[in-house]
């Protein structure tokens, strides 16, 4: 049996938990803790090991989602499983005060996935805020990556699966630029 | 009136992959002669049969919204709870599709079949001229009761009500009227200016007119030898999606390719990219890429490789999610 | 030399708590306590310790503990995870304060012994939680 991981990440309460219950086959093995940091976010529970889900697929294989903890002190965790992952999903909640410095320690942090397109990035709660998607595609634009980036809603599933099939696209358009020269 | 050699009725599906739009396509072409009217497949949604996919918003406003205005027109849905209603589900088997023909020729009749326009240029077209017309300030767009119009350059959009997903719906299945404004029509600007007030997302009714109302053909001012790209990549989330448009998106984001090329890259037929190059044009994130057209498609050597292992498993994950396939 | 970090108003008793783990263990080179989530919120060290970055790491290994023992059908509190390596030990302890749970981590050389360490950390937490 082979297994293969993708991860989600993002600011504490953008929804990482709730999009890999969303899709997994089980229910997830959630580690959280109480939140005493409710400036930061007024939600009672945060992750602070890592939510956990699968998928099976076929031939007995397994995926595995990974949702990071959302907050930078836990960023040994994001090395940890950054290791051998198929790509990273990260998720921005746009009601924040700073969006676009939220994503900008992620892609930092996930900088070699992002290189690669194994990349993409949902955006939630575009209507709280006033960081247009526009901004977050120019800011991108200025790192010199092209990511697909959405406004999405993830307790509903579809949503996160449109940022799971643009993921495996990008992963699949980047494999296969790479075997063909330029015309 | 006088009796006329009846026109084929047309068909359309919209909520679908593309695989579903060739395969309708292809079994019409085998059923010729064993219906009871002659069919055609087309890609404008006013078509006399619809068949949609249940579950997608977009089909199911439209259904909505032709109930309500009485259109005439005869739906299939993909699936149904209810037993006694004929459904179309993809893959579409003959036998099945003679059914439903036929009982829409039934609930058709005495209607006469819709227009032909085929030689009026599309909605898309129209539109796309419009905003690149030299010295346009605004765009105006009327559909029925509805109005609105895009400020340029920066493609702001205003509607006479709020637009959701059942406006554009509703749009995409009539007449509607483009007008570029430029700056001698002040007093007109002035008044849609104070008709339509609602802002409204331009990209997601771009979008659709894009994909919706091209009438199956590229526009003119794209050529399919001359390479281009994305500059970024649409809102899939906020426009809705066909699996083919993320597809092509991913490539045209991280190469520029000629349309010819996209297609072998991509895997999918030129006539069915033309629809998504549209929108992508419509919604202005389509640029000219900076290589000069290739002299001709290039070599069958770059086609889709064979599957490698990570392929494998971007397959199955696909499989398991049931997603894009 | 002890320092003592302090981020915002605690119960008083929690220092001398951990004051009275480090005295009763020579071999402690500090404990650490951390709100669950991973805050720090006192600390006793008598040499250099990434506070911070422990009561991170403390939060996620005693949450990651706990989700694997649920996993395995034991549940209920009160639980420790006990990391050894050639230079020492590190032994985590969960604190369960209501409200406020937290995670008391005490940091040993090689020396330490586990049963030691396990007796004394375990007094601290009940003191934590009984002043």
């Amino acid at each position: 049996m082979r297994e293969y991981k993708l991860l989600f990440a993002g600011p504490m309460g953008a929804g990482k938990t709730t999009a890999i219950a969303a899709i997994s086959d089980a229910a997830p093995v959630r580690t959280e803790a109480v939140n005493s940091d409710r400036v930061q976010h007024s939600k009672e529970l945060t992750t602070v090991g890592f939510d956990y889900g699968e998928i099976a697929l076929d031939g007995g294989d397994r995926l595995r989602l990974y949702g990071m903890p959302g907050q930078d002190r836990f960023d040994f965790m994001w090395k940890v499983a950054s290791e051998g992952a198929l790509g990273v999903v990260l998720l921005s909640d746009n009601s924040r005060p700073e969006p676009l410095k939220d994503l900008a320690l992620y892609v930092e942090s996930f900088r070699a996935m992002a290189e690669r397109g194994a990349m993409v990035i949902g955006i939630g709660r575009l209507g709280s805020g006033h960081t247009s998607v526009e901004s977050y595609t120019a800011w991108l634009a200025g790192q010199g990556l092209s990511l697909p980036v959405f406004t999405v809603d993830v307790r509903r599933r579809d949503d996160v699966l449109l940022l799971l099939d643009a993921l495996l696209y990008q992963i699949e358009a980047a494999r296969l630029l790479a075997d063909t020269p330029h015309a | 009136m006088s009796a006329q050699v009846p026109k084929a009725r047309k068909i359309t599906c919209i909520g679908f992959d593309w695989r579903a739009e060739v395969s309708l396509k292809e079994t019409l072409a085998l059923l010729r002669g064993k219906t009871r009217e002659a069919w055609q497949y087309s890609d404008e949604l006013t078509a006399d049969v619809v068949v949609y996919e249940t579950h997608n918003v977009l089909a199911q406003a439209m259904v909505r919204r032709s109930a309500a205005e009485n259109t005439g027109r005869v739906f299939f849905p993909s699936s149904s709870e209810d037993d006694s209603v004929l459904t179309l589900r993809y893959p579409f088997g003959a036998s099945r599709l003679v059914a439903c023909l036929d009982s829409a020729s039934l609930q058709l009749q005495g209607r006469v079949p819709a227009t032909e326009q085929a030689e009026a240029p599309s909605l898309c077209q129209r539109l796309d001229d419009a905003l690149r017309a030299p010295g346009t300030l605004a765009v105006s767009i009327r559909a029925g009761d509805q109005q609105g119009w895009l400020r340029l350059p920066e493609r702001e959009l205003h509607w006479s009500q709020p637009l959701g997903v059942d406006e554009i719906a509703g749009l995409l299945s009539g007449e509607v009227e483009v007008e570029a404004l430029g700056p001698t029509e002040g007093a007109a600007l002035r008044r849609l200016e104070a008709a339509a007030r609602h802002p409204a997302p331009a990209e997601g009714l771009l979008w659709a007119i894009g994909i919706a109302r091209s009438k199956g053909s590229l526009l003119p001012r794209l050529d399919i030898a001359r390479p281009c790209r994305l500059r970024r990549w649409p809102d899939f989330g906020a426009i809705g999606r066909r699996s083919l448009d993320i597809r092509c998106a991913s490539l045209l984001t991280q190469r520029e390719l000629a349309p010819s090329h996209l297609a072998m890259m991509a895997g999918i037929p030129l006539g069915v990219l033309g629809n998504f190059l549209n929108a992508c044009a419509l919604v202005g994130v389509l640029e000219p890429g900076k290589a000069l057209p290739a002299a001709a498609p290039a070599p069958q050597a770059h086609a889709l490789p064979q599957e490698s292992g990570l392929g494998s498993v971007l397959r199955r994950i696909r499989t398991a999610l049931a997603i894009g396939q | 030399m002890l320092d003592d970090t302090q981020l915002e108003p605690i119960p008083a008793h929690f220092g001398g708590a951990l004051d009275r783990l480090l005295a009763t263990v020579p071999a402690l080179t500090g404990a650490v306590l951390s709100r669950s989530d991973g805050f720090e919120v006192l600390s006793r060290t008598r040499a250099e310790v990434p506070v911070s970055r422990l009561s991170a790491l403390s939060s996620s290994m005693v949450a990651l503990s706990q989700a694997a023992l649920r996993e395995v059908g034991m549940h209920g509190g009160g639980g420790s995870v006990l990391v050894e390596g050639q230079d020492g030990k590190l032994l985590l302890l969960e604190v369960p304060l209501r409200g406020q749970p937290m995670v008391l981590a005490a940091i040993g050389g090689p020396d330490l012994i586990t049963g030691t360490l396990l007796w004394a950390a375990r007094d601290c937490v009940r003191q934590l939680i009984q002043p």
